[in-house]
Parts: structure tokens; C-alpha cells; sequence
């Protein structure tokens, strides 16, 4: 996949590479039977607007999936990802993304050392467009070293 | 603050088996679980990517408690740290407690915080990821 990321080749402010994702409602139905969370807010519209919402929404769990993949793609294979925390800031909807905003802290091990990334966030709130995407941009802001 | 919730039912629960979940990790359970998540990063035919822990081995917030629950949820969130790689081939078992119960006025009302723990191990016995997740109940 990507190339092998490296302890010295992050610095404080270094940007983590965007991967782009376009959650259909096809990929929620998949996940759901990949994931057997089936709780009908995330494929059945009539129950979901019943329930309040604009439609239906992608799982949680979709979103943490994709905010992971974004670290294994950077850290590349031979780097450990060692600890993450989530939390859902908002809701996404498949197609029609609204605003969405989700943190994740987490630390990670590149090869040689470790490297806490303080905050990666997540937001949508760009992208309407029929064939949207879910932009994933991740930035390192502050003390993103320590040693094992 | 309003009256505790918490019972001591509950309290009889803290830091005990709530249940226990086994998965075999098969060529099949891998394959699904990428292609749905469009990862096609070739690795994860042999080895288990951490984001199946905050996937499909965890449980949202379809958790069921043995004792009467405020009615209304949201997920507060949750933390994973993984220890070992998981494998093709490896039997992983998630064993699930409630760690602790924190209560809070807030815009909601009345909030009670169950935060779980969920900790994973392989067939070898070694730990292989840790979970800690809370669910707001009002």
C-alpha cells in the first residue's frame, strides 16, 4: 500500500494523508451485514424519519472504521496502532452529508518510536455534492512525541 | 443533584462477566468486513485491522443490561488499545463488564453513565485489545 512511515518523518503540524469515502446507502446495508448491527435507523428511511431523523444515517461504527483506516494507510505496515479514542460529534447521512464532526485521539507506533497524534478530526460539513464523499483530514497539533 | 439511580442490583453488577462473545477469524468474516468497509489494503487477508475491534466486535449501542435502564441512549464514546496483532486462523474472546457508573445533571435531565469494558484475548490466553466504552442513559 503506502510507503513506510517513519518516527523522523513526523514533525508537530505534519498533515496526515485525506482518504476520501463515499458511503452509499449500498455500504451502510453491507456493513450492517458485515457488522450485524442492524438497527433499522441505518437502512430503513420510514423508521428512521419516524424516529426524528432526516433519513437514514451511517453507523457509528462505519465512522470509526474509516477514521482508523485513515492511521493504518499513514502508518503503513510495519507501524502499531496503539491506542484510540472516539467520539461522534454528529450524524452523517449516506449521499447527503450535513455537517459531521468526530475526534479521535490516538497513539500509534511508527517503527523505532512512538508518536501521539492529539487530534484528528473529522467533518463533512463541505461536502454536498450527489456523489459525496466523506473527507477524512488529520493534523497533528500539538506534543505529538513521546518515547517509549 | 436528583436521587442516584444507581441501585444495588446494579452495584452487584460493577466489574463482573456481563457476557462473553467468541469469534472465529475466518477468510470470509475478513473478506466481508473490508469489502464493506472499502479498506482493500491486502494485509487485512491475513491479519485482523484494529478498526474490527471498533467494528464488528463492538457492540454499539445495542448492549443489554440485566436491570431496568433509563429508557433513552447515546454513545458517549469509546477508547481501544490493542497489545498483539490478531491473526487469520486465531479464536478471539471479548469478555464485557461494567467498570464504573458516573451520574450527571445536564441539559438532558438526569444522566447516568455506564462505561464497559470489554477485553479481548486469543486462543494462547494473551491479551490482544482492551475496550472501554460509555453509554449515556436518560
Amino acid at each position: 500500500m503506502s510507503k513506510q512511515l517513519y518516527f523522523e518523518d513526523v514533525k508537530e503540524g505534519t498533515e496526515i494523508p485525506t482518504i476520501i469515502k463515499n458511503p452509499t446507502t449500498m455500504q451502510l446495508v453491507k456493513f450492517a451485514g458485515a457488522s450485524e448491527d442492524f438497527n433499522p435507523i441505518h437502512y430503513d428511511k420510514d423508521k428512521a424519519l419516524a424516529d426524528g431523523l432526516p433519513g437514514v444515517i451511517a453507523h457509528g461504527r462505519l465512522k470509526n472504521a474509516f477514521l482508523i483506516q485513515v492511521l493504518t494507510d499513514w502508518i503503513g505496515d510495519e507501524g502499531w496502532l496503539k491506542k484510540i479514542a472516539i467520539q461522534h460529534r454528529g450524524m452523517d447521512q449516506p449521499r447527503f452529508l450535513a455537517s459531521s464532526k468526530e475526534d479521535a485521539l490516538s497513539s500509534l507506533h511508527t517503527p523505532r518510536r512512538s508518536v501521539s497524534v492529539s487530534r484528528i478530526s473529522f467533518s463533512s460539513s463541505t461536502i454536498r455534492t450527489f456523489y459525496p464523499g466523506i473527507t477524512l483530514a488529520g493534523t497533528i497539533v500539538s506534543s505529538p512525541f513521546h518515547h517509549e | 443533584m436528583a436521587e442516584s439511580v444507581v441501585t444495588e442490583e446494579m452495584k452487584g453488577w460493577l466489574n463482573k462477566e456481563l457476557n462473553r462473545v467468541e469469534f472465529d477469524v475466518e477468510k470470509v468474516l475478513l473478506r466481508r468486513y473490508t469489502e464493506a468497509i472499502e479498506d482493500p489494503n491486502p494485509r487485512w487477508k491475513k491479519v485482523v485491522p484494529p478498526n474490527m475491534f471498533t467494528a464488528i466486535f463492538a457492540e454499539g449501542g445495542l448492549v443489554q443490561y440485566p436491570f431496568r435502564t433509563p429508557p433513552k441512549l447515546l454513545d458517549g464514546g469509546g477508547e481501544w488499545e490493542f497489545f498483539a496483532e490478531a491473526r487469520l486462523g486465531d479464536t478471539l474472546t471479548g469478555v464485557r463488564k461494567i467498570v464504573e457508573y458516573k451520574e450527571k445533571e445536564g441539559k438532558l435531565g438526569h444522566m447516568l453513565f455506564v462505561i464497559r469494558q470489554t477485553e479481548w484475548t486469543n486462543q494462547r490466553g494473551e491479551l490482544v485489545a482492551r475496550n472501554k466504552s460509555t453509554s449515556i442513559l436518560y
